[in-house]
């Protein structure tokens, strides 16, 4: 099986969770499945990185993205994946 | 796109009153645990619950954050900005409101009302070769999605043409190129909702986002920097002014567009705003008994757009009215331009309601204490307008039982009235003029044969004064002064007997409770014995070990001081020899 090319961290540490995370990584997964990514992004959690005061954090590959609502992730995740498969 | 629903609840503001419930026109909110949400499935996101919240628990989902990613994600943003402009920003120029949207980064910015224009010049068309004889327009989204969801035998005339806003998204596109991104501000929640479903509608933000995102970025809209933000160039709307569309957030305004185009003939029309008044107006009408073709401007909010969910209140509605006429006044009445692709209304999931049989509603009701016909109030204070409604919403688990008052209040007259009969002591209520409210049988028992006698004649003694039975009465009036303490225990002598009281304020200054016991009785006496017998032994105890202390202290101090002496004489001794 191929690695997949990229990599997803989202932050799973309480101020990021609370902030809106535990509905990112939702919306994360279901992005994901409905566009049949799976083969080539890898999803992964991760504590508390320091960055909380602008939370909730995600990282794409080294890319920190920080301030992440919910309302937010689909556009980020659309715009992002796709220049990258370009 | 965008997976959370326009409308939610703030569940820890939410106060449990019921008030959403009984406003929302189509009941779509299901209690759980006390909190009133939102059912996404049922909701037509007309915003009327947002309005009406004394709690402010009903909030709109915030795409701000997401329209300012927008910016830094894509080149060119665009503002669809909504023909309400007029009536909500009617104290400032266009070409100064232009300007400070556009200091926030935005490319342009657009009239929705160019996509009205273009539906209209497009519906003109449509009446001139039309067969049907009902033709309800599909402008205005949460109409659109009420009626499909509600009544849906008329979805079939709901005409297949855009809404104003995907018609001008996509004008846009056409005009700017695909790559663009479009934010709509407007009035509106329920454009969330097409922002959603449709591609080439980025997203909507509402007019109170706008102003917060201004006054967040410290841009005043009386006096927005001239030629700052990426774009600084014109500060009037692209790529051309809106003509009569403009007219589209007023009732009738529609109609009156339309009927510019001189293609649309003499169409009857009429114009209906509000949910209730649509379900009113259409509700049993057969389409194929009218005698002309009808065209039915249909708005969800009363009046139009320029009183939506997301509009500022308080200001005076025919001031909005008036300001708005005056902006459109000034529009050209026709607007010719190449159309974009005009058909697509709402998508909306079709609702699979399983009647319940009279046997479970029957069931239901009985659950909140309604065995006949004459227990079902139909009161409203659930929320819903009958007690067949709310039985109805029980049983698919969107409402609870504790919402029901009348059956509450009976639970709590029960509850205390079982207390108060089966509690050994005796227990007397009283008001604030020292009146009985309710005592039972054992307290007039222990006031004596004479207040028993009483008690069998009128059971509860309502309406007796206290201080002619019983001395007792000078606590009820402690624990009632509002300075006074919450409970008091007291004991006194009547008579022979020795009491022992409580008195507790229910209410301060309304009502308190007293709740006695003879002391006198076996099974007070018995108690009494045991811990009076438990003091003895402790108090004896404790003197015993008092006397065992100065004992054993004066003992020792003897020693001490016979042995000192004894030293002392010794010591002479062997001086002596």
């Amino acid at each position: 099986m191929e690695t997949p090319e990229t990599l997803l961290t989202i932050c799973m540490g309480s101020s990021c969770f609370s902030r809106g995370n535990n509905l990112n990584v939702e919306i994360i997964k279901r992005f994901i499945e409905e566009r049949n990514l799976q083969a080539d992004v890898e999803l992964q959690g991760c504590l508390c990185g320091g960055n909380c005061k602008k939370g909730p954090n995600i990282r794409i590959n080294d890319e920190l993205l920080q301030g992440l609502e919910p309302g937010m992730v689909f556009d980020l995740l659309e715009h992002k994946l796709r220049t990258r498969d370009a | 796109m965008n997976y959370q629903s326009p409308i939610y609840t703030e569940k820890t503001q939410c106060q449990d009153c019921y008030k959403c419930i009984r406003e929302c026109p189509v009941k779509a909110i299901c209690v759980e645990n006390g909190h009133a949400m939102v059912v996404s499935e049922l909701c037509v996101s007309c915003g009327h619950c947002v309005t009406v919240c004394p709690a402010g628990a009903k909030r709109v989902r915030d795409d701000k954050g997401r329209a300012a990613q927008l910016l830094t994600l894509k080149d060119r943003v665009l503002v669809s900005l909504a023909p309400s402009f007029a009536a909500e920003f009617g104290h400032v120029s266009s070409s100064g409101l232009v300007a400070a949207i556009k200091s926030l980064g935005f490319f342009g910015v657009s009239e929705t009302a160019i996509g009205a224009d273009l539906v209209s010049a497009q519906i003109a068309e449509d009446l001139a070769g039309t067969q049907g004889k009902l033709l309800l327009s599909s402008a205005c989204p949460a109409a659109v999605e009420y009626i499909k969801r509600y009544m849906s035998e008329f979805t079939p005339h709901i005409t297949d043409r855009a809404s104003p806003l995907l018609a001008h998204s996509r004008f846009l596109r056409q005009t700017y190129g695909e790559d663009i991104g479009i934010v709509f501000i407007g009035p509106c929640i329920a454009k969330k909702r097409e922002a959603d479903v449709w591609s080439s509608i980025d997203c909507a933000i509402s007019f109170s986002d706008l102003k917060k995102w201004l006054a967040d970025e410290g841009i005043d809209i009386k006096a927005p920097p001239r030629g700052d933000g990426p774009f600084p160039h014109e500060s009037s709307f692209i790529p051309f002014r809106a003509a009569k569309g403009a007219l589209y957030p007023i009732d009738g305004g529609m109609i009156a567009s339309i009927k510019k185009y001189p293609e649309s003939g003499g169409m009857r029309a009429m114009s209906v705003t509000g949910l209730e008044q649509i379900d009113k107006a259409l509700r049993g009408l057969d389409a194929e008994k009218l005698e002309e073709p009808l065209f039915m401007e249909l708005l969800a909010c009363p009046g139009g757009c320029i009183n939506g969910p997301a509009c500022s209140l308080g200001e005076p509605t025919a001031l909005r009215r008036i300001k708005l006429l005056s902006y459109a006044e000034k529009a050209n009445d026709l607007l010719r331009e190449r159309r974009p692709t005009m058909t697509g209304t709402l998508p909306v999931g079709t609702l699979v309601s399983i009647p319940h049989t009279d046997e479970e509603i029957r069931a239901g009701l009985r659950q909140v204490g309604k065995l006949e016909l004459k227990d079902e109030l139909n009161c409203g204070s659930c929320g819903y307008d009958t007690c067949h409604g709310f039985t109805a919403a029980m049983l698919e688990g969107r409402a609870e039982k504790t919402m029901c008052v009348s059956y509450m209040r009976k639970l709590a007259q029960k509850k205390a009235n079982g207390l108060i009969r089966a509690i050994p002591s005796g227990v007397v209520i009283c008001g604030p003029d020292l009146k009985i409210i309710e005592c039972n049988e054992n307290f007039a028992r222990l006031m004596g044969p004479d207040i028993l006698c009483m008690f069998e004649a009128k059971p509860g003694l309502e309406g007796a004064e206290l201080e002619k039975i019983t001395q007792m009465s000078r606590y009820f009036n402690d624990v009632m002064h509002l300075s006074g303490p919450d409970a008091v225990e007291h004991e006194f002598r009547e008579g022979k007997k020795i009491f022992q009281v409580s008195v507790f304020s229910i209410e301060k200054g309304e009502s308190a409770c007293g709740v006695i016991q003879d002391v006198t009785t076996p099974q007070i006496q018995k108690d009494r014995v045991i811990s009076q017998t438990r003091r003895v032994i402790t108090k004896n105890l404790a003197v015993v070990q008092k006397i065992a202390y100065l004992l054993g202290e004066n003992a020792a101090e003897t020693e001490a001081t016979l042995n000192s002496i004894i030293e002392s004489f010794s010591g002479l001794d062997e001086g002596g020899q």
